[in-house]
Order: C-alpha cells, then sequence, then structure tokens
C-alpha cells in the first residue's frame, strides 16, 4: 500500500511551464524576494529563481509560487 | 474558472483582510505564519521589511501574537466581507428604507385574489357560483391570507343547493374554484295519482311493455300525439270501474324534419394581411389605453384580445396586466357554388340543427338520416332533412274520476 505523500516527509514539487510551482512539505521560507526564493526542506534547500516571482499562497505545509520561473534547484 | 469564483465567493462570505504587514525579518514572519496554520495569500513583498497578504479575518488575532513576537506592526489596507457590506448597507437608511418599502409594497400587491376560475360546472352558471360565493364570504380583491376555505364551503353549502361540493384553492393571487353539480333527485310519481299513459308524439308502436294498466295500443299501431297507449281504467269482474296509475315502456319510431331554402351562394372572409394593434393597461378593473391609436377605419374585420398578466415565480399574479387588441382588416366575397355543395352544406347544417333539438332527449336513438331536396323556379334549392328515430313516447296523463265516473 502506498503511503500518501503528505503523511511522509517527501517534498513533492509540481513545475507547470515557466509560470508556477507548486511546493508540499517544506519546513520554512529562508529568503523571499521577486528574483529568488529559497525553502528549508527535510535534508536540502530548494531554490526558485526568475523574476516578478510572487507566493500566491501558503499553507502550513504547502505553498504555491508564481511568476517568471528561470530555475528550481536544490542547495 | 469556475474554482476561482468558489474561492472568491468563499472568501468573500468568511470575510478577509488586505493586510501591510511591516516586520523586520519577512522569512521568519511567513514561517510562522505557516507554522501557526495560517492561510495567507497573494504575498506581494514591497520591500525588504514590507509585505502586503491576504488573510482571513478569523486568523487575525494569530497573527498579531506572530507579530509581537516578532517585533512587527500591520495596517488593514481593505476589508471584504459580506457581513461588513451588508453593515454598510444597513447604515444607508434611505436605501434600507427605500428596500423595506418596495417589499411591503409587493407582498401587499401579491396578498390580494386577482382571479378566479371555476371548474366543473355545466349547468350552473359563473355568475351565480360568483354570487353565490360573495355571499359566503369570498370574492375577487380580498386579502388571501384571510380566506379559510372550509368555513366559506360550509356557508356556501347551506346557501347554495344546486352543487354538491365546492373547494377554494388559493394558487398565488389566483383562486382555482372546483365544483360538483349535483344531480336533481327524480320526481317522485304519486302512485295515488290515476292516469293513461299517452303517445308524446306521433310514431309507429314498435315495442309496448305495459307495466301497470291496461294495454290499449299494439306493435305496428300508428299512433298520434294524445293517443291512449295504456290506459289506467279497467273494468272490474263485478262491472264497476278500477282506476290505476298507468305506466309502462312503449318504443316506437318518430320522425324529425328540418328544411329551407339555399341559394347558390356561400359569402368567403379572407385576411387582407392589413391589421392594427391597440394597447391598453388594466389596473384592478379598470382599463385605459396606453398610447393614442387612431379609430379602426376597416369597413370589415375580425377582433382578437390578448391579455399579458405579470406574474411573480409563474404563481403570483399582480393586478396589473396589459391588453392587446388586434384588429385584421377582412374582404368578404361572394362565391358561386354548385348544386351538389348547396344540398351537401344544407344536409350538414340541417342534420346539426335536429341533432341539437334532440340532444337533451336521452332516450332518443338516430336510426337513419334521409334527405330530399329539389331545385326550385327561382334557382333556390329547397332541401328537407328527415331523421327517423326510435324513442319512449309513453307519457303520463291524469284521469279526472268524476267525469270518467260519469262517461261510464
Amino acid at each position: 500500500m502506498d503511503v500518501p505523500e503528505v503523511l511522509s516527509d517527501i517534498t513533492k514539487i509540481t513545475i507547470t511551464s515557466d509560470l508556477s510551482v507548486y511546493i508540499e512539505n517544506y519546513i520554512s521560507v529562508v529568503e523571499y524576494n521577486q528574483e529568488e526564493i529559497i525553502l528549508k526542506l527535510k535534508r536540502k534547500n530548494l531554490q526558485i529563481t526568475g523574476s516578478n516571482l510572487n507566493i500566491r499562497y501558503l499553507t502550513s505545509n504547502n505553498m504555491y509560487i508564481d511568476g517568471k520561473i528561470h530555475s528550481v534547484s536544490y542547495l | 474558472m469556475r474554482g476561482s469564483i468558489l474561492n472568491k465567493l468563499y472568501r468573500y462570505f468568511f470575510g478577509y483582510y488586505k493586510l501591510k504587514i511591516i516586520c523586520g525579518d519577512i522569512n521568519r514572519l511567513l514561517t510562522e505564519c505557516a507554522r501557526h496554520g495560517l492561510f495567507v495569500w497573494n504575498v506581494d513583498k514591497e520591500d525588504e521589511i514590507t509585505v502586503s497578504v491576504f488573510l482571513y479575518c478569523q486568523d487575525l488575532p494569530k497573527l498579531e501574537i506572530i507579530l509581537q513576537r516578532l517585533k512587527g506592526n500591520y495596517i488593514v489596507e481593505q476589508t471584504r466581507s459580506i457581513k461588513f457590506d451588508l453593515f454598510n448597507l444597513l447604515k444607508r437608511k434611505i436605501f434600507v428604507s427605500g428596500f423595506i418599502f418596495a417589499f411591503v409594497i409587493i407582498f401587499f400587491l401579491t396578498g390580494f385574489i386577482t382571479s378566479a376560475t371555476i371548474t366543473g360546472n355545466e349547468t350552473v352558471s359563473d355568475e351565480e357560483i360568483f354570487s353565490a360565493l360573495e355571499k359566503s364570504g369570498f370574492k375577487v380583491g380580498m386579502f388571501k391570507y384571510g380566506i379559510n376555505p372550509k368555513e366559506i364551503q360550509k356557508k356556501f353549502m347551506i346557501n347554495f343547493d344546486k352543487l354538491s361540493w365546492i373547494w377554494i384553492e388559493i394558487n398565488g393571487t389566483k383562486a382555482n374554484i372546483s365544483v360538483k353539480e349535483r344531480i336533481p333527485l327524480p320526481e317522485m310519481e304519486n302512485k295515488n295519482n290515476y292516469c293513461n299513459c299517452v303517445a308524446s308524439r306521433d310514431g309507429v308502436i314498435v315495442e309496448i311493455m305495459p307495466r301497470m294498466g291496461k294495454q290499449v295500443a299494439h306493435v305496428g299501431d300508428v299512433v298520434k300525439k294524445g293517443d291512449i297507449l295504456i290506459g289506467g281504467i279497467a273494468e272490474t269482474k263485478s262491472s264497476s270501474v278500477r282506476y290505476m296509475h298507468a305506466d309502462g315502456i312503449v318504443i316506437a319510431k318518430t320522425w324529425y324534419e328540418k328544411s329551407g331554402v339555399y341559394h347558390h351562394t356561400r359569402v368567403d372572409r379572407y385576411l387582407t394581411g392589413k391589421k392594427t394593434n391597440k394597447y391598453f393597461i388594466n389596473i384592478g378593473e379598470n382599463k385605459l389605453p396606453l398610447v393614442k391609436t387612431k379609430e379602426i377605419t376597416y369597413n370589415k374585420y375580425d377582433f382578437e384580445e390578448e391579455e399579458k398578466k405579470f406574474s411573480l415565480f409563474s404563481k403570483i399574479y399582480l393586478p396589473i396586466s396589459f391588453t392587446i387588441e388586434t384588429y385584421y382588416e377582412i374582404i368578404e366575397e361572394d362565391v358561386l357554388i354548385s348544386d351538389e355543395e348547396v344540398v351537401s352544406t344544407a344536409e350538414i347544417a340541417l342534420k346539426n340543427q335536429l341533432e341539437k333539438e334532440i340532444e337533451n332527449n336521452k332516450d332518443i336513438n338516430i336510426v337513419s338520416v334521409n334527405t330530399e331536396h329539389k331545385k326550385l323556379d327561382d334557382g333556390n334549392i329547397y332541401v328537407k332533412v328527415l331523421l327517423e328515430c326510435t324513442e319512449n313516447i309513453a307519457a303520463h296523463q291524469s284521469i279526472e274520476t268524476t267525469e270518467l265516473s260519469e262517461e261510464y
């Protein structure tokens, strides 16, 4: 039986073209500005770079970022 | 698209703020918001220490606690909630008064019965029923909330004996009145009333079944109106006279005829296509012209009237309606028709007239229809239709005992 990701610590990242990124299971916000957003994950950090980046909404586990995405990488 | 509309409605219903937050550590602020389960959206960082967010009203106390810890502050830039908007609306006294006034007017107008229809009556007229209903406490134009159908039914049945049942159903501003006519009791025959059975019209007897009395006529006899068929007087063995209430069934062949003289012309009517409309507004019982229209100049015309009522939710009718009167110009032309057409048209018309005359008598059976026609000297055609029927021709005729004693 597959354990749903929400119950586990696995981060799930959904990228839609270069328009938006949806992150499930992050821990905290390290850096936030219109060109760069860095999020702390369980083991690594996630860096999203682009322009006009905005946090469309955030909850305790999930975040939806939109704007012009240039790259998504782990740090 | 649908999701975003639903989201907007949801947020509007629960209420939200647009806040400008000033805080030294924006990243920590966002992390704390997430940790405390706050849902924030449209996060827009304006500078290093300022960010604008949207937040549900119910989450503001939690945000205040976070800001207290982070030594931050916030300004409410915008508030959107249905409660807030309603509260602002209620502050506008003229608007609220107008709304209440309009609501009262509509409630008032739709609280009256504007029309009533009667169903189920065949011989009793609508006017009679309405007049009796008025005496029992119901009429068109009365306030519907005071109507008690059971009370009205009780009073009506006491005062009006032509109906066996009545019920009033109020549907919006219309009243549907259902009735059932009373079947009149057959007249009780007084068996002590001595009488003969006589023929009610001329005919040839095909069957005779006396129930009481002395049979006088027989099958095959040609009888005239008034002839005694079953006698109510009989001689007893002791030569005295016995009087009876003669009764029985006497089936005879009878004839009904109708005739007329018919011409070779038929009047045909054609619409020319020209029409004129007149518009009226009805307020209660008054009919007022809406627009001034010129008088109808057609020599001959057909007239049609259409009433359009205003209704709310298709059940509640307001006491205001429009009437459109339409006048269609027609021309009449005399058309020459053949002899055969004259005869067939006349036959149908005469037959219908005869059937209408005898329709009330349910004992009559039509056996055959015969038509005769003859061309007259002036060119017109004389047409006669004869209906051959069978019916019960027995009728009672009282016997005057003193007169008869003298005869005997």
